[in-house]
């Protein structure tokens, strides 16, 4: 189970890494060009959710404001209503009946003075006696003989608490005669009333009749502001009073949550859970009635039911963000175009010795930076390649030379020659000695194709060489050899000593008759060695032993025909420049070269690194003086 | 330039530029659209005087259904006198003149398949009152709105039988049953007649139809009274209520109405008892139900059944019966 959510794992994140892989950008501008889009994005979101959030509040606070001073407003205008109908109810009880007789008839035309002045709200107004006894009545109606006043609640009720004044709920009105009468929906105001008839005090209700339409008329002119929301009227229990949908609510097509509006204190109610949805209700009880006057502001619909609304949202959202990629595209263009160029500039160029691609220099102070530097390493770059073009070439010539000279001719001629005299004049063993002398020292030039040899071979090469030349020159010359043991089993090139001590020879000793003498050091110093060829000859010009080294001292020589330069090229080549040959020679004193090496041990590694190539202390492998294998 | 574009970034930021362009495309056309005010629809109301007062709570309806669906309503008083030809005529007539949607009281259920199936094809049909005959296929197009008949019948006779210790026998009972052409009426007279027996009673004797109904009823009063009349058509029940005041008769009445005559001869114990069907819920639906098919024609048209209430003296001015049988008109 643990394996298998494991495997699910890894298989997510593979995947994960899959799709990033092929969605990352490939270029710095692109790069560049996504992250600012991001940002931007992601910017613009927290911005917008923000504002978005902070806007929606205050906007809702200030739905919420303004519909309460509406419903303020209303309800006070209401109250107004209200309270006229109380003043002309108090006109009639306390001006007109309390004065007047009822038998008399200015009390019949008092009335109608009153309800003629207000007329435009008041559908009538009527005098009852105690007994539910029409008394007066304007405009003039006769009752309706199946009504009775004394069972209906406004009557009830004025005479139950005469102190107060009553309202009723707007009603059909029923206690006239006639079918002009018939379906008016009117607010009853009953208050009751100390009369005098014939001279005798009795108690009556005074019942004033108020045209509903002209509240509905008051009600359904609030406008709710394109908030979406409504306004109804009800009782503190939560029957509809007004309601702009009421028609549809008594024929049960919809509902109204009223009583729980009903039962909130007066105020803003925000995030009520009202009807199904989280609603704003703000509640203005009308004072003397207690009816609550209540709006309802839903808390979604004002910013999210226009269409035209998101849609522009959508629309602001869709140019900010092209505008915010077009912009992001062209400032990440800017940035990246020189890394772009300096590329470009390089981009499938090829260095060689003669060739170096111009590297674009331009854009910010760091791509400059960048360029220049770029094309000074390009510039080392080919002048390195000329460099080692031009070693490999001298070394090539050198190392053709030395190849030439392993068999020179014209000295196997000589030494052949001799040895064919010799024969013929009975000296075998000198003959013998010859020819093994030859035979050793063309096994050591040839060396099984190797440019290293240890110095032990070199010198024994170098003894050949000069025990041929002494039989061939009649021994008028004597080499010694003095070298430390340390040196013997050092790495050197080969074909180095016997040119030099062919020189000794030839521009030396050979002159001496029997006085020349050579003598070949070595020793170890620290990390080099040094081999002498030191002759008691002829010695050269000081301007001689300069030109010594030089191309002209490259000219065949008689002899082998490898000139000191070359020696000095091949050593310098295999080793370094620090090494190579000095000479110091006095006119009639003698010559002095001296080998200048480094101290390498023959072993398998450094013969393997030096037959490569690699000079002294530039092996990556190890250092210089090599690792034993 | 072209190798530039091919890179994958690049043909990726033209998919996203391409996309949001559209987007913004699309979102203009759209606000525009939204913000051209909508033309409302049209609908013609063509029923049997529908501007007369015994219409009120109907016309009431209707208007407040037009008010909140963006509706244009055309009445059309048919003075048709049960002729589906020019029933035809005038809803052809109406579509012409750019109605959407018809809204019909039919004067006769029988023989409309084709004229239902012919006009259904043109523009949607709210059939309000009573039903007619129409095939599966215009269900869709044509929807109903009426009173539960069967129930109305049946309860007129119960309502009838209450009044005399809930028994019919021995009483004599005439029966004002109006167009019976018509499905609803049919149905309700075949309800009532079938209670009745269930009652115990007999029908003293049935009128029928439009044409000469107020004479023939006289020559019935005059010879053959009976103890009670239940009448099925508003009309109807108001003749037999001036009748009754104008000559003092002494029979009962029950019948079918809502008009503020039935309720003053109701108020006045004239008549005995109203049933009053909700004409306020029946005109509302019938403009809402038609919208909604204008607005969505896939959303087919329905069948609806409306309530009914009885009303007598006693209650008609209590808080749920002064609401439906005052409705305020705005």
């Amino acid at each position: 189970m643990g394996e298998e959510t494991n495997k699910e794992k890894t298989g997510g994140r593979s995947l994960i890494k899959k799709i990033y892989s092929r969605l990352e950008p490939r270029s710095i501008q692109g790069l560049l060009l996504v992250s600012f889009t991001i940002v931007t994005v992601l910017s613009m979101i927290f911005v917008g959710t923000t504002l978005y959030s902070t806007f929606r509040g205050r906007l809702k606070r200030a739905y919420a404001q303004g519909n309460d001073a509406i419903v303020t407003q209303t309800g006070q205008k209401l109250e107004s209503l209200l309270r006229d109908m109380r003043v002309l109810s108090d006109t009639l009880n306390y001006t007109v009946l309390k004065n007047l007789d009822l038998e008399d008839e200015k009390v019949s035309s008092d009335l109608e003075l009153l309800y003629e002045s207000n007329k435009n709200d008041v559908v009538s107004m009527a005098i009852y006696s105690e007994e539910g006894e029409l008394i007066a009545t304007s405009p003039a109606a006769a009752p309706n003989p199946h009504a009775n006043p004394c069972e209906q609640d406004w009557f009830i009720s004025a005479l139950l608490k005469p102190e107060n004044q009553h309202f009723t709920p707007p009603h059909v009105q029923n206690l006239f005669a006639g079918k002009d009468n018939m379906g008016r929906w009117v607010i009853s105001l009953s208050s009751a009333s100390y009369m005098t008839r014939g001279g005798r005090p009795e108690n009556g209700v005074i019942l004033v009749d108020m045209d509903y339409s002209y509240v509905e008329a008051m009600l359904e002119n609030i406008d709710a502001g394109g908030s979406g929301g409504y306004f109804y009227l009800c009782t503190d229990d939560g029957d509809l009073i007004y309601h702009p949908r009421y028609m549809q609510i008594a024929s049960g097509l919809e509902s109204e949550d009223s009583s729980l509006a009903a039962g909130l204190t007066d105020g803003i109610h925000q995030s009520v859970r009202y009807g199904g949805k989280k609603q704003t209700v703000i509640v203005y009880t009308v004072s003397y009635t207690g009816w609550k006057l209540i709006s309802i502001v839903p808390e979604r619909g004002f910013l999210s039911e226009s269409d035209t609304t998101g849609y522009f949202l959508l629309l602001v959202m869709q140019l900010t963000l092209l505008m915010a990629i077009l912009l992001n595209r062209l400032i990440s263009s800017r940035i990246s175009s020189p890394i772009r160029l300096l590329t470009a500039s390089i981009r499938d160029k090829e260095v060689s010795g003669d060739q170096v691609p111009k590297v674009y220099i331009g854009g910010s102070g760091e791509v400059r930076y960048l360029g220049r530097t770029l094309q000074k390493l390009l510039n080392q770059i080919s002048f390195l390649m000329r460099d080692i073009v031009s070693e490999q070439e001298d070394k090539r010539k050198s190392e053709l030379d030395a190849l030439q000279s392993q068999i020179n001719p014209h000295f196997l001629y000589n030494t052949l020659d001799s040895i064919v005299w010799m024969i013929e004049g009975g000296r075998n063993k000198d003959a013998v000695f010859m020819v093994s002398q030859l035979a050793s020292l063309f096994r050591i030039s040839l060396s099984q194709g190797r440019t290293i040899i240890r110095v032990e071979e070199e010198l024994r090469h170098a003894e050949n060489y000069s025990n041929i030349q002494k039989i061939r020159f009649r021994n008028s010359f004597e080499t010694i050899f003095d070298v430390d043991k340390d040196v013997l089993n050092c790495c050197t090139v080969k074909l180095v000593i016997q040119p030099i001590l062919e020189n000794a020879i030839y521009y030396g000793v050979k002159e001496l008759g029997d006085e020349g003498r050579i003598v070949i050091r070595g020793r170890r110093e620290g990390d080099d060695i040094f081999i002498e060829v030191e002759d008691n000859g002829l010695g050269m010009q000081y301007s001689q032993v300069e030109q010594i080294l030089t191309e002209r001292g490259r000219r065949h020589a008689k002899g082998s025909g490898v000139g000191l330069i070359n020696v000095h090229s091949r050593i310098r080549l295999r080793f370094g420049n620090e090494y190579g040959l000095k000479i110091w020679s006095e006119p009639d004193e003698g010559t002095k070269v001296t080998i200048h090496l480094p101290y390498i041990p023959y072993n398998d590694g450094n013969l393997r690194m030096l037959e490569n190539g690699k000079p002294r202390g530039k092996d990556p492998a190890g250092d210089a003086t090599g690792s034993d294998e | 330039m072209r190798d530039k574009m091919q890179t994958p970034e690049n043909r990726g930021l033209i998919a996203i530029i391409t996309l949001l362009i559209m987007g913004i495309i699309l979102c203009a056309v759209l606000m525009g659209r939204a913000g051209i005010e909508k033309k409302p629809y049209r609908i013609s109301v063509i029923v049997d005087d529908v501007t007369g007062t015994s219409r009120e709570s109907l016309t009431a309806g209707l208007k407040q259904g037009a008010l909140e669906k963006n509706v244009r309503l055309n009445y059309v008083t048919s003075y048709i006198q049960g002729d589906l030809e020019k029933l035809e005529d005038l809803m052809e007539q109406e579509i012409d003149n750019g109605a959407g949607a018809l809204i019909v009281q039919l004067p006769s259920s029988n023989e409309t398949r084709d004229m239902l199936f012919r006009i259904s094809g043109k523009v949607p049909v709210e059939l309000i009152e009573t039903d007619g005959e129409r095939s599966e296929e215009d269900m869709a197009l044509i929807g109903c709105i009426e009173a539960d008949s069967q129930s109305l019948g049946r309860e007129m006779a119960s309502s009838a039988a209450s009044l005399y210790g809930g028994s019919l026998k021995g009483i004599r009972i005439g029966l004002l049953a109006g167009n019976v052409r018509t499905s609803a009426l049919r149905d309700r007279q075949r309800a009532f007649e079938d209670e009745v027996k269930k009652l115990g009673g007999n029908l003293t004797w049935t009128l029928t139809g439009t044409d000469t109904l107020s004479e023939r009823f006289e020559d019935k009063m005059a010879t053959d009274k009976v103890d009670i009349i239940i009448s099925q058509e508003e009309k109807l029940t108001l003749m037999a209520g001036r009748y009754k005041e104008d000559n003092g008769a002494d029979y009962k009445l029950l019948g079918l109405g809502s008009s503020i005559d039935n309720l003053a001869y109701l108020d006045n114990r004239v008549t005995d008892m109203l049933f009053s069907v909700n004409n306020y819920q029946m005109g509302y639906m019938a403009v809402v139900d038609t919208a909604e098919v204008l607005e969505n024609r896939y959303s087919g048209m329905k069948n609806r059944t409306i309530s009914f209430s009885k009303v007598t003296a006693d209650n008609i001015y209590s808080e749920d019966h002064q609401k439906l049988l005052f409705p305020f008109i705005k």
